[in-house]
C-alpha cells in the first residue's frame, strides 16, 4: 500500500512536520483540526500483469492536499510537501517499503473553501496530484 | 471452451526433451507464432474446368514466434548473450491447459526496449525456427 509509504515519508520529513506536527491524514481531516494540515487520497492504482500474472510493478495516483488559513501558509506548506517527495526519478529510495522508481507529478490545482456560516473564516488549499511507479 | 492466456510461459532447453539447461524467459507480455504458412502452388491449366484456377500444397514454412517482454537488464542480457552466440535451442510455448507448441529454433531478432512515456519499457524477441514445429494437445 504506497499510501502508507507515503504517510511515512511525510511524516518523516521535518520540514513538513514542523509545519503540520501529526496532522497529516488519510482522506479526510479529524474533526476540528488545526491548521494547517495535509489530507491524501488514493485514487487508485493499476497493477501492471504479465502472463504469468501480477508483475511487481504498480502505478498509483495520488492527490496529497495542503490545507492552511490564508493563500500563503497553504502554498508554503504544499511547498514543503513538493520538496519532500520530489519530482524526478527516485530509484532506490522505498517508501513504506515499496520500491519507488519515480515519483512524478501531474497537477497543481489551488482551491478556496469558503466561508460555510457567520463565525467560519474558509480554508485555502493546494491540490497536487502525484503519480508514483514502485514495485512491492 | 475458451482458454485464457494467462500463465502461459516460453521456455528453451538444449535438447528436445527439455530437460537440460531449461530456462523460462520472464516476463511474457504476448506471445505469437508460429506464423505456420503453406506455398500455395498453381497447378492451373488451360483447359482447367470452369476456368477456376487450381492449386497444390507446396512446403510449410512455420515463420516466426514473437514474444513481447517486460524489461528487465537481467533478462535482457540473457537473451542477448543467447542471441550473439546464434545457438540454437529447443523452445516451447506452454498455455493454461497445459497444450504446448515446441520446436528448435534461433533468435533471429532482439529489439531494444520500447521506451514509451509513462508505461514500462518492453522488448520483442523473435524466434526463427530451424525445423518444423509441434503441437501437442497436452
Amino acid at each position: 500500500m504506497i499510501e502508507k509509504g507515503l504517510y511515512a515519508l511525510l511524516a518523516g520529513t521535518s520540514a513538513v512536520t514542523a509545519i503540520v506536527g501529526t496532522r497529516i491524514y488519510p482522506g479526510k481531516a479529524a474533526q476540528n483540526a488545526g491548521q494547517r494540515y495535509v489530507v491524501y487520497r488514493r485514487s487508485f492504482t493499476e497493477h501492471r500483469r504479465n502472463l504469468r500474472g501480477s508483475g511487481s510493478l504498480k502505478r498509483a495516483t495520488i492527490t496529497v492536499e495542503s490545507f492552511g488559513a490564508n493563500y500563503n501558509d497553504a502554498k508554503t506548506l504544499a511547498q514543503a510537501v513538493y520538496n519532500a517527495i520530489g519530482e524526478n526519478g527516485t530509484s532506490g529510495v522505498t517508501w513504506g517499503g515499496h520500491a519507488v522508481r519515480i515519483a512524478r507529478w501531474e497537477d497543481e490545482t489551488d482551491e478556496v473553501i469558503p466561508p460555510q456560516m457567520g463565525d467560519d473564516a474558509g480554508v485555502f488549499s493546494v491540490l497536487l496530484d502525484l503519480v508514483v511507479w514502485y514495485a512491492v | 471452451m475458451a482458454v485464457h492466456s494467462f500463465d502461459s510461459k516460453l521456455e528453451y532447453a538444449d535438447d528436445s526433451g527439455f530437460s537440460t539447461n531449461l530456462v523460462e524467459v520472464s516476463g511474457p507480455i504476448s506471445l505469437e507464432g508460429p506464423d505456420r504458412q503453406a506455398t500455395r502452388v498453381n497447378s492451373t491449366v488451360l483447359r482447367s474446368t470452369g476456368a477456376i484456377k487450381t492449386s497444390i500444397a507446396g512446403f510449410i514454412d512455420d515463420n516466426t514466434i514473437t514474444a513481447t517482454i517486460a524489461y528487465t537488464a537481467a533478462g535482457y542480457a540473457l537473451l542477448g548473450v543467447l542471441f550473439l552466440a546464434r545457438s540454437t535451442k529447443y523452445w516451447r510455448v506452454t498455455l493454461l491447459d497445459t497444450s504446448k507448441l515446441t520446436g528448435p529454433g534461433f533468435i533471429q531478432g532482439l529489439s531494444g526496449p520500447s521506451v514509451p512515456e509513462d508505461d514500462r519499457l518492453t522488448f520483442t524477441l523473435t524466434i526463427s525456427p530451424t525445423a518444423g514445429w509441434t503441437h501437442a494437445a497436452s
